[in-house]
């Protein structure tokens, strides 16, 4: 049996839970409708409708109800000015909750909050913008090999390490071949700034 | 500690997981579209939802 246990935790304190609900409630009263996941919608779906029904009533009083779960006093306003008086003849009911399926990542039902009479406008796709590589492609009118810059500190060290062997070499002798080699190695010990994954 | 006292066999391993098989999802066919779509969400192809476009796709 599970009594009283109204409400879903959504994994966080009171606290980070309440200032999530106000950050949202400011998000949807701003652009009329959020995506979110399923279950914090539907937690967050009876506040809101809350709000719109307090803010049918103009007031001092209502205006501070509402500005306790939206700090932002401009959007308060537009609560009042602009989203309840749409829904004065609605006796409730001003939300709906659109699914959308398991998102990628982490497969939560990911879900839209909106208002009832929002007004989707489906964005008119343009041409694909040409990405980079793309435009080099067309120029060069085939498989361009992707050019990699090399960090120049590491090739600085790369390079140092390469050379300072190289006159040992030409040089007989095996103390010298050694010596060269060994040295540049403590000398660049202090000037890393992490643990070195190469050599000692 | 107490420890098992002996391994557990293969059929006894399968046996427990008899019921531990997933099954797919539900799917209905899009009435715009008509791709397969999950049941009461929005077409994750068209976008539509209840005759109407809901989302940019
Ligand atoms: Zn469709």
């Amino acid at each position: 049996m599970q009594h009283n246990r109204a409400g879903r935790k959504l994994r966080r304190t009171t606290a980070h839970r309440l200032a999530m609900f106000s950050n949202q409630l400011d998000s949807l009263m701003n652009h009329e409708r959020i995506q979110t996941t399923l279950s914090k919608a539907k937690e967050l779906r009876p506040l809101a409708e809350r709000l719109i029904t307090v803010a049918k009533k103009d007031g001092i009083a209502a205006r501070r109800r509402v500005a306790r779960w939206i700090p932002d006093r401009t959007t308060v306003k537009r609560v009042f000015e602009a989203i309840a008086p749409r829904f004065v003849d609605r006796p409730g009911g001003y939300t709906r909750i659109l699914r959308l399926g398991a998102r990628r990542g982490d497969a939560a039902e990911a879900a839209i909050l909106e208002f009832v009479d929002f007004k989707f406008e489906a964005k008119e796709r343009g041409p694909k913008k040409e990405s980079l590589a793309d435009r080099a492609r067309r120029a060069s009118g085939g498989r361009v090999e992707t050019v990699r810059k090399d960090k120049p500190e590491g090739e600085g060290e790369e390079t140092a390490r390469e050379a300072a062997p190289k006159p040992s070499r030409k040089t007989s002798g095996g103390k010298e071949r050694t010596k060269p080699a060994a040295k540049p190695a403590p000398k660049k010990g202090p000037s890393r700034t992490g643990p070195s994954k190469r050599g000692a | 500690m107490p420890n098992p006292k002996r391994r557990h066999s293969k059929a006894r391993r399968d046996k427990r997981r008899a019921h531990d098989a997933l099954t797919p999802p539900a799917m209905s066919e899009c009435p715009n579209c008509h791709e397969p779509k999950q049941p009461h969400r929005v077409c994750p192809r068209c976008g539509y939802y209840k005759g109407k476009q809901a989302i940019n796709t």
